[in-house]
C-alpha cells in the first residue's frame, strides 16, 4: 500500500473514515510484517510525544564550579617511563599581572619529570598534580596531590610540600610524599625530614633516611616506622629493593604491588628476612628471588599463589 | 580510558573534569527519567541540576554504595518524589506516577528511556524541514493544519512529510525495535 505510514499515523490520530479504518486494519491482518510496521510506528508515534532533548553542553555550563580562568600554556617535561598512554599538560592560572603566576602540572598516565624555578627535581607520578608559584623569591612551596619524589636544591630557603593535611619541610634532600584518599606518606631517602600536621607545625616528626612517616587524616596522628624496603620509590626508579626485610613484609607488599593474592603455608618462613634488589620488578622475578633464596616452591592455586 | 570506578574516585577528590566527565555521560538521561516522575522538563532539568550541584558540594562526605551510576538514578527518583510530596510543584505538573514498583521495573524504564534517546537521534538526522514538521507536530503538539499555515505549506504536504518521517525513523529503528520486543516478550 502506497504511503501506508500516513495511513497509520492518521489512523493514530483517529483521523480516519471508517472505511479508510478497515482498509488499515485488513492491511495489519494480511502479514505479521505489516502488523509489526504498525506496532513500531506506534510505539514511535507514542514515544516521541513531547519528547525533549536535555542538552548537557548547556547545562553544564550553567552548573560547573567556579575557577580561575585558566589557559594552556607550554608543554615541557619528558616522559620516563612511557606507560600506556595520553597527557600531560601545564595550566596557567591566575593570570593576574600584577601577581605571582602560579603554575600547576597535571599527569593521568604518564609519570613525568619536572623542575622548579629553584632547580629541585620533582618526578611526578601517574594521576598527580603538583601546584608552585612561578617565582619563589622568599620561599620554595608546592602543593601536591598524588604522589611524586623530591630531589630539592640545598638551599637556606626551607622548601615545603603541603597536602591537603600535612606539610613536610626539609633544606635540602631526597624523598617522596604519598596522598592517598585517607592518608599521606612521606618516605625519606636521603637527608632529613621534618614532616607535620599542616596546621600544627609544631608537632613535628623528624624523619631520616628510610624512614616512613604516615598521617591518617582519621587518627589524626602521625606515625613513624622504619622501612628496610623502597616501596615508595619502585615507580620511578623501576627497581625494588628489600634490605634485610622480614618475610611477611616482603608478602604483604609484593600482593600490594602486583595486587595479588599470596598464602604461606610454611610457617618457617616467617621469621625469614630476605635481601634482594630487583631491577623491573615483575611477579616472575620476584619469585624466582624468593625460591632461590629459600628454596620454597610458589605453586598457582584458584585465589593467586601459594607459598611452601 | 578511565574506568567508571576511577572517574567516581577522581570525582570524590574534586577533580572537575571527572565530575564534568560523569556529568555529561548522566545528564540527558536522568533529565529523561525525572520526566518519569514530573512531566515538566524544566522541573526536571532542574532537579538533575540540583541534584549534581549538591553532590559536588558534599562530595568528601557522600557514600557511593553501588555504582554513581545507580546512586544518580536513586537519588533524582527520591527527589522527584519528595517535590511531588511536598507539593512545591501544581498538581497539573505532576504525571501520574506509573513508576510503581510492582507494575514497571526500573530496567523497564531504563529501557523506555534508551529508546526515547534513539528515537531523538534519529529524528535529527532527518532533512531540516521534514523534521521542523515532525518536532513541531509531536513536540509542540501543532495540527497538520496550524504546521502549514506556520510553514506556508499545504495540509497534504505536511501529511506526506510525516509519513516520511516516521518511515525513517522506522526503518532506522527497526532491528532496536525487535530486540526490544524480545525482550519485553521474555520477562
Amino acid at each position: 500500500m502506497e504511503n501506508i505510514e500516513v495511513l497509520i499515523v492518521k489512523y493514530l490520530q483517529n483521523h480516519l473514515s471508517p472505511k479508510e479504518k478497515d482498509e488499515v486494519d485488513t492491511w495489519r491482518k494480511k502479514n505479521l510484517e505489516n502488523e509489526k510496521v504498525f506496532q513500531d510506528i506506534q510505539i514511535i508515534w507514542k514515544e516521541s510525544k513531547d519528547l525533549k532533548y536535555f542538552d548537557s553542553d548547556k547545562a553544564w555550563k550553567k552548573i560547573k564550579p567556579k575557577k580561575k580562568k585558566s589557559k594552556l600554556i607550554y608543554i615541557t617535561g619528558f616522559s620516563i617511563a612511557a606507560s600506556i598512554a595520553l597527557l600531560f599538560s601545564i595550566w596557567h592560572l591566575n593570570s593576574d599581572k600584577t601577581t605571582n603566576k602560579t603554575l600547576e602540572f597535571a599527569t593521568l598516565d604518564l609519570i613525568k619529570e619536572i623542575y622548579l624555578p629553584d632547580s629541585s627535581k620533582v618526578i611526578l607520578n601517574k594521576n598527580s598534580t603538583i601546584t608552585f608559584n612561578e617565582k619563589q623569591e622568599n620561599s620554595r612551596e608546592v602543593f601536591l596531590k598524588g604522589e611524586a619524589f623530591f630531589e630539592v636544591k640545598k638551599s637556606k630557603i626551607p622548601f615545603i610540600v603541603s597536602t591537603k593535611t600535612t606539610k613536610t619541610e626539609v633544606l635540602g634532600t631526597k624523598f617522596t610524599v604519598q596522598t592517598t584518599k585517607d592518608s599521606t606518606f612521606v618516605f625519606v631517602e636521603e637527608g632529613k625530614v621534618s614532616f607535620s600536621e599542616l596546621n600544627l607545625p609544631e608537632k613535628e616528626v623528624i624523619l631520616t633516611k628510610n624512614d616512613i612517616g604516615i598521617f591518617n587524616n582519621n587518627k589524626q596522628k602521625i606515625e613513624k616506622k622504619i622501612t628496610t624496603t623502597n616501596q615508595f620509590s619502585t615507580w620511578y626508579n623501576n627497581t625494588l629493593i628489600f634490605n634485610h626485610s622480614p618475610f611477611l613484609e616482603v608478602i604483604s607488599i609484593i600482593q600490594q604491588k602486583f595486587n595479588i593474592q599470596i598464602q604461606v603455608e610454611n610457617p618457617m618462613l616467617e621469621n625469614e628476612f630476605f635481601s634482594a634488589k630487583i631491577r623491573q620488578p615483575n611477579k616472575e622475578k620476584v619469585f624466582e628471588a624468593l625460591k632461590l633464596a629459600f628454596n620454597c616452591e610458589i605453586i598457582k592455586s584458584e585465589k593467586g599463589y601459594i607459598i611452601r | 580510558m578511565q574506568t567508571t570506578e576511577s572517574l567516581t574516585s577522581k570525582f570524590l577528590e574534586g577533580d572537575i573534569q571527572a565530575y564534568e566527565c560523569i556529568f555529561k555521560m548522566h545528564y540527558s538521561e536522568l533529565c529523561l527519567f525525572a520526566t518519569k516522575f514530573v512531566s515538566c522538563p524544566d522541573t526536571a532539568e532542574e532537579i538533575v541540576q540540583d541534584l549534581f550541584c549538591k553532590i559536588w558540594e558534599k562530595k568528601k562526605s557522600l557514600h557511593i554504595e553501588t555504582s554513581i551510576k545507580s546512586y544518580l538514578y536513586g537519588a533524582v527518583r527520591l527527589n522527584c518524589l519528595k517535590l511531588i510530596r511536598d507539593k512545591k510543584i501544581q498538581s497539573k505538573h505532576i504525571k501520574e506516577i506509573k513508576l510503581n514498583s510492582d507494575t514497571i521495573s526500573f530496567e523497564d524504564v531504563m529501557e523506555n528511556i534508551e529508546l526515547q534517546k534513539k528515537i531523538y537521534d534519529t529524528i535529527q538526522q532527518l532533512p531540516s524541514q521534514r523534521r521542523k514538521i515532525f518536532e513541531l507536530s509531536r513536540f509542540e503538539n501543532l495540527k497538520y493544519r496550524e504546521i502549514a499555515e506556520k510553514l506556508e505549506l499545504s495540509p497534504k504536504t505536511i501529511e506526506n512529510q510525516m509519513g516520511k518521517a516516521l518511515k525513517f525513523i522506522r526503518e532506522n529503528l527497526k532491528d532496536y525495535l525487535k530486540i526490544l520486543v524480545l525482550l519485553f516478550s521474555l520477562k
